[in-house]
């Protein structure tokens, strides 16, 4: 496995794939510090023009991105009071006193660190139980698979936010967008109405990149938001003492943990996260009074969850081919671009690349950490003076762009655009918009699954439960749903 | 009520029907196998239904709530937007990709910051020559 590992990392070292994970990083540093601007927008935005470079530098841009935003979303949480990426919110309580107090600066190297330290743990677990998991799957029949797939939608009640049947509304809606083709048994066409570029199926990429992008950037207009903040300057010493890293080591591991199995639970994210990682390390502090006040385990905690995430985020998307999150949703998109199919198989397949994915995390958090300690004053400075009316009509043009280089089709960037102002539409009258990405990536495996299943039990749908393991994702499925609903309102 | 759940509420149940009806053309399953209509007819009926939940939802809400809400300036800032975006589109099809380009960031940066023009067209220039580059020479897509 050492020998596998080593050969990644020469791989990742080589100048082509170095320069793209170096881009990636810093362009994922500056999307998360951007407020309105989140990870998945990023790499949303980044994928199509992946589409014409080998999968490993699309990989290490894309995965660059991701992680390094993780690190970004912390330095306006830290020093505007403003968290850059949702994952950071929680980093706010600490952070922000601590900047007022003059130790802005101890507050950013300690996010750093914590995201570094729990980013790394966060790829040893995925080293540890990753290949293990993957080879169990590689048993799943398609009962298992259909099974799973309903698992992975009934967590569209977990990203429902407020609402349960707003979730379920555009999560029904993303299962129908999945429907628009071919079917997947008979080869009949569905929903095309005579349009030729509609027989394949509408393009996941730009649906994602007018969801996430486009939309996004027309609710920050409408919203009137703008970078040009004032920063606070007075950044005070870098590195902790050796006494502060003892005190924040138990909020360290805790975080990391706690990071790790709810990055592994399909569909709950760095938010969530951080949030129960920040109120758990209040718990078992010696001096919990200073959460909320500037604690340096308070920001520790945070930061080291929504990096920690990533790790467990991974092994749920690569293993089972179930997204994550919604980043890792629109990176199953990516890599069904490159015609690689996450899921076991990618694990007996291209077990290089999965050694290449580890490589490339890690490589990415040791580049985060570097500029994160030697650029922030930069970063910040660079945030600060950012106009906002060059940025927008930028990540449009980008979004176009990219969604006509997938397929060289203008249809393609009509349809981001038509995405864009449904994913602007939805935000504004409070649609979740995760619910759909679970739609459309786990519709079509749910739904061949489903075909495949009946087919060979020869119409009989008590199959599901003749199998035990799934018998055991209904039955976590039932529970995930039956819980949503206990725990919030419809 | 709540207007904006009962509006959005109406908008899916229209949609949802509308697909449900062209969903009546696609052909049935025959003996244990379903056929090709069976999946989406289950996903837009269970549309229907939740678009009926938010209906009445919206119809029985005691709080009056309104997010929706834009000033008229901004709202006249994203309808242009929303206009410009087909606009520049149809122009990318006819005349390339450089000229519409560089039209279309200006005017973009003048809606959102109608200061010095010549600037800002100095800058959609710049923008649309590096953004051109590096996609034709770069990675070799070739942008008509």
């Amino acid at each position: 496995m050492f020998d596998l590992l080593l050969q990644a990392v020469t791989a990742i070292l080589s100048p082509e794939n170095f320069i793209m994970l170096l881009a990636g990083v810093l362009l994922g540093m500056l999307i998360g510090a951007l407020p309105g601007l989140t990870a998945t927008m990023g790499v949303a935005i980044f994928t199509p023009l992946t589409f014409f470079v080998p999968s490993e530098q699309g990989l290490c841009l894309l995965l660059g991105i991701y992680n390094a935003a993780m690190f970004g979303g912390a330095i306006p949480a830290i020093l505007f009071n403003t968290p850059g990426t949702p994952a950071a919110i929680a980093s706010t309580f600490d952070g922000y006193p601590m900047a007022k107090e003059g130790r802005g600066g101890l507050a950013l190297s300690l996010s750093a660190l914590g995201s570094a330290g729990g980013g790394l743990l966060s790829m040893v677990a995925f080293t540890l139980f990753a290949f293990p998991l993957a080879k169990f799957a590689l048993r799943f029949g398609p009962t298992e698979y259909f099974s799973l797939s309903i698992f992975g939608l009934s967590m569209m009640i977990a990203v429902s936010g407020k609402s349960i049947v707003k979730g379920l509304l555009t999560g029904f809606f993303g299962l129908f967008i999945a429907t628009v083709g071919l079917d997947p048994m008979h080869g009949a066409p569905r929903f095309t109405f005579g349009v030729s570029e509609f027989v394949g199926g509408l393009t996941v990429i730009p649906i994602l990149v007018g969801l996430f992008g486009m939309g996004e950037v027309l609710v920050c207009i409408s919203e009137n938001q703008t970078f040009e903040k004032k920063v606070i300057k007075e950044f005070g010493r870098l590195l902790p003492t050796w006494q502060e890293i003892k005190q924040v080591t138990p909020a360290f591991f805790l975080s990391s943990v706690i990071g790790i199995i709810i990055g592994v639970i399909p569909a709950v994210g760095g938010d969530i996260a951080s949030i129960i990682s920040w109120e758990k390390s209040k718990r078992i502090s010696k001096e919990p009074e200073k959460f909320g006040k500037g604690s340096i385990e308070g920001i520790v905690a945070s930061e080291t969850a929504n990096n920690a995430c990533i790790g467990g985020d991974l092994t749920t998307m690569l293993t089972l081919g179930i997204p994550g999150d919604a980043v890792t949703a629109v990176l199953i998109g990516s890599l069904m671009m490159w015609g690689l199919q996450p899921g076991p198989t990618l694990f007996r397949d291209h077990s290089d690349l999965i050694y290449k994915i580890i490589a490339i995390m890690v490589l990415a958090n040791f580049l985060a950490l570097f500029f994160s300690f030697f650029r922030i004053r930069t970063v910040a400075g660079f945030i600060a003076k950012l106009p906002s009316y060059i940025l927008y009509p930028l990540i449009i043009l980008l979004c176009m762009m990219g969604s006509y280089a997938i397929q060289l089709s203008m249809m393609d960037v009509w349809i981001m655009f038509l995405f864009g102002l449904i994913g602007f539409a939805l935000r504004k009258m409070d649609f979740p918009l995760g619910p759909i990405v679970l739609g459309i990536i786990l519709g079509p495996l749910a739904e061949a699954n489903l075909q495949r299943s009946l087919i060979l039990s020869d119409g009989s749908w008590l199959v599901f439960l003749r199998h035990p393991l799934s018998c055991f994702f209904l039955a976590l499925s039932f529970l995930s749903l039956w819980g949503g609903f206990r725990k919030r309102k419809v | 009520m709540r207007s904006q759940e009962f509006i959005s509420g109406f908008l899916f149940l229209a949609t949802s029907l509308l697909f449900f009806f062209f969903s009546w053309e696609l052909p049935k399953g025959q003996g244990n196998a379903f056929g090709p209509a069976y999946w989406p007819q289950f996903i837009l009926a269970g549309w229907i239904l939740l678009s009926i939940l938010l209906i009445l939802k919206g119809f029985f809400s005691s709080t009056k709530r309104v997010s929706f809400s834009l000033t008229d300036l901004r709202r006249k800032k994203l309808l242009l937007i929303c206009v410009l975006i087909p606009l520049y589109l149809a122009l990318w099809t006819f005349f390339n990709f450089f000229m519409p380009t560089v039209l279309f960031l200006f005017a973009l940066m003048m809606i959102l910051n109608p200061q010095k023009p010549v600037r800002l067209f100095f800058y959609s220039l710049v923008i649309a020559f590096a953004l051109y580059s590096s996609f034709y020479w770069g990675m070799r897509i070739p942008l008509y």
